[in-house]
């Protein structure tokens, strides 16, 4: 027998299939619709209790490149401005070294020029010879200055001096072509935080103790300063002045790039939190947004799914 | 004709109208039984008797009555079809996204736990090293945070490695549950094909073993991509890939052949291979995603790691000098399975003799090198994340679209309270009329028996 259309078929509108409305199509509709909303709704909420935009990578791929290149420029900003601050330290201690060195020098150059007095008696130069020696100490004090255990005017070395007394001869270790202390603040800008010794306090007989010795020795004999001594002393003060000058330029190098630094590091991080974090006002609303949503679907739920012929026959 | 035929005819529809009413009443009883397909009582009119070919005899021949010709099951061959290729699809699709979301969870970028931070802070230790006095307690304190940062970045390297071997062998593990499931629904969709030819041959029915086997046939699609062909017997051919997994009554098994643990990054391939051939199976479904993760996915995340791992080691050592930094626990070449920060404190150089700290500067500043591991790793994790993404998209749309195609097979097989409570309404009265005329059959056969003769009386 062939099929033939009954009863049936011709009650439930024939050919058009899609016009059915069956009750597991309309549950299953509904189900789709309710977890839909579901999800978006667990979406918004975990954005706002994480307070981040991106849970996973793939939520954000450009976002997620952007955070982790962030995130690394961040922490060589945390290194630059580390280093910084050691920086200002070094040179901070050197140019108070170097400031000391300068008043030690006026203060033999006042004593050579009072010592050159014709009215001083022999007890009166010995007692001016013992304090242009006892400065001699005071120098060597200075010029051995140290930031953190490390000499400042030691460049390298590995001695825990700069420079080293032997048989009253005073030799700077940095004189050993030691290299110099150069710290990181920036990508590929190193400032160089320590000051050669040598070129301050000069070396050999033009050295700032054998100036101040031969000035010891001449006061002493009372032969009186030399017009050639006064030059040797102006020249050490000049080159303690000329390694004041260099310190305080490096010294504002470091405080320029410090800013600029901390400047970046202030850029990097509000980027940073555009990317990673929420915005806490659009995230909220959207999340009160989708609570309406997802109760919307369940009301509606409970309204289509209910009523059917049934509920009318008796 | 005979003088009973209308009792015969009132019987038949009788009888008709409930068998209709009982295949409406199994329509709803099966209104929320998932996989049921709608039944309908076809009604047919019957032919009555020729009995004489004479003018007289035919005009007076009535039809016989009304008899179910046939139950029909209300199949949508094209919907039909067509959730299955779907839901092949979706299940791939959900299944790599799935895979692909653990691997990106393996990475947990971007946070402050993450590799990128690990690596950032190795970096600071390595510029704290530089920055401190080499020859006194800063420089040995410094030291040690560069050991224990360095470690820090071997760990959270070997933690990635074993989450992917971890993956690899939970994944592993769901293709095996897969395997044996696959295998006895193809023996239990033969099974009912049996039955169901059986059952047909002698002419009933086996319309709910058939819900059954469309059921099974579906899960399979899931599992693993396949596809049916219906045969002439009310069997179905279940396909994988273009071969038979069931002919008819005879079901064949698949089998997961290659490795059971993962080794490292050239693990040797997985496939699904038929068990009597040997011959690998063009597997779709969730098949298809799974050994997709076993043989290229993991391995390429495993060699992603490693290639951070060894970019790690190898700059790091070559700009430290003898002892290296990193080695591997294993002592052959460095992979983020064995990489470990093995140097001790006291060997950690800052630079060449005395206080010079240039190694230590050179190596902080491998963190501006973009093409270090800093650069290597956020190629790996935008890679992944990218991967991702586009596998999340596909599934939504491969989801939404074995959706609509379940909801066209639904609107067109599942039941429609509406309409049967109609047809049952029809029925009744149909029964109710049959009843009627047998009343009145029963009326006329009355006067003929019992009240011939006696008019008038």
């Amino acid at each position: 027998m062939s099929p033939v259309g009954g009863i049936s078929a011709s009650l439930s509108s024939p050919g058009a299939v899609g016009g059915r409305s069956t009750l597991q199509g309309g549950a299953s509709a509904v189900q789709t619709g309710i977890a839909a909303a579901a999800a978006r709704l667990a979406r918004s909420t975990d954005q706002v209790s994480s307070g981040r935009a991106i849970q996973k990578p793939s939520d954000d791929v450009v976002g997620t490149d952007k955070a982790l290149e962030l995130r690394r420029a961040l922490a060589a900003e945390d290194r630059y401005s580390r280093s910084s601050s050691d920086a200002t330290a070094w040179l901070g201690t050197t140019d108070g070294a170097l400031q000391q060195g300068v008043a030690l020098l006026h203060k033999v150059r006042a004593l050579t020029v009072q010592a050159g007095s014709d009215a001083n008696s022999a007890i009166a130069r010995e007692a001016l010879a013992t304090e242009v020696r006892g400065l001699r100490e005071d120098m060597l004090g200075v010029a051995n200055t140290t930031y953190l255990g490390r000499p400042v005017f030691g460049g390298t070395t590995g001695e825990a001096r700069a420079f080293t007394e032997a048989d009253g001869v005073v030799t700077a270790a940095a004189d050993a072509g030691t290299g110099s202390v150069v710290r990181d603040l920036a990508p590929g800008v190193g400032v160089r935080v320590d000051t050669s010794g040598a070129a301050a306090f000069g070396t050999g007989d033009d050295s700032v103790f054998a100036i101040f010795d031969r000035v010891a020795t001449a006061i002493t004999t009372g032969a009186g300063a030399s017009s050639e001594q006064l030059a040797d002393l102006d020249a050490a003060l000049g080159r303690l002045t000329v390694a004041q000058t260099d310190v305080g330029t490096r010294y504002a190098r470091v405080d320029s790039l410090k800013t600029t630094g901390a400047q970046r590091s202030l850029a990097l991080t509000s980027a940073k939190a555009d990317v990673e974090e929420v915005d806490l006002a659009k995230s909220l609303m959207e999340l009160s947004m989708h609570e309406q949503a997802y109760q919307v679907a369940l009301g509606a739920a409970a309204k289509v799914v209910t009523p059917t012929i049934m509920d009318f026959l008796r | 004709m005979s003088t009973f035929q209308g009792l015969s005819v009132a019987l038949s529809s009788l009888q008709a109208q409930r068998r209709a009413m009982d295949v409406a009443g199994q329509n709803v009883a099966n209104a929320a039984t998932p996989g049921y397909t709608r039944q309908r009582a076809d009604l047919v009119s019957l032919q009555g008797p020729i009995t004489s070919l004479s003018g007289s005899a035919r005009s007076w021949t009535t039809g016989n009555g009304v008899a179910v010709a046939q139950v029909a099951r209300l199949t949508d061959r094209l919907a039909s079809s067509r959730v299955e290729i779907t839901s092949g699809e979706a299940a791939l699709a959900s299944t790599r996204s799935g895979v692909l979301g653990a691997v990106q969870a393996g990475f947990s970028e971007p946070s402050d736990t993450g590799l990128q931070n690990k690596l950032g802070q190795m970096w600071g230790a390595w510029s704290g090293l530089a920055d401190a006095d080499p020859l006194g307690t800063q420089g040995a304190a410094a030291r040690v945070t560069v050991v224990g940062r360095s470690e820090e970045v071997a760990a959270t390297l070997r933690e990635g490695a074993a989450q992917t071997a971890a993956t690899w062998t939970d994944v592993r593990a769901e293709l095996g549950t897969l395997e044996s499931s696959v295998n006895s629904m193809a023996t239990s969709v033969a099974d009912l094909n049996r039955l169901i030819t059986i059952t047909e041959t002698t002419g009933a029915p086996a319309h709910e073993l058939a819900d059954q086997r469309d059921q099974l046939v579906r899960q399979l699609s899931e599992l693993v991509g396949a596809t049916s062909t219906p045969r002439a017997d009310g069997g179905v051919d279940v396909l994988v890939g273009g071969e038979a997994l069931v002919t008819g009554a005879v079901a064949r098994q698949v089998a997961v052949t290659g490795p059971l643990a993962m080794t490292g990054a050239s693990t040797a391939a997985t496939s699904v291979t038929f068990a009597d051939t040997g011959a690998s199976a063009a597997v779709g479904g969730a098949a298809a995603a799974l050994t997709e993760a076993l043989t290229t996915t993991l391995p390429g995340v495993m060699a992603g790691y490693d290639g951070v791992a060894a970019s790690v080691a190898t700059r790091v050592n070559d700009l430290h000098g003898a002892p290296p930094v990193f080695t591997a626990t294993d002592g052959g070449a460095v992979t983020a399975a064995t990489i470990t920060a093995s140097i001790s404190a006291a060997d950690v150089r800052a630079g060449t003799a005395d206080r010079d700290v240039s190694v230590a500067s050179a190596v902080a500043g491998l963190a501006e090198d973009a093409s270090g591991p800093d650069g290597r790793w956020r190629t790996l994790v935008v890679g992944y994340a990218g991967a991702a993404a586009a596998a999340e998209v596909r599934a939504t749309a491969a989801v939404t679209n074995r959706d609509s195609a379940q909801g066209t097979l639904t609107a067109s097989t599942a039941v429609d309270v509406d309409s049967e409570m109609v047809d049952l309404l029809t029925f009744q009265r149909a029964y109710e009329g049959a009843a009627r005329v047998l009343t009145a059959v029963d009326e006329m056969l009355d006067t003929l028996i019992n009240r011939t003769g006696v008019v008038g009386r």
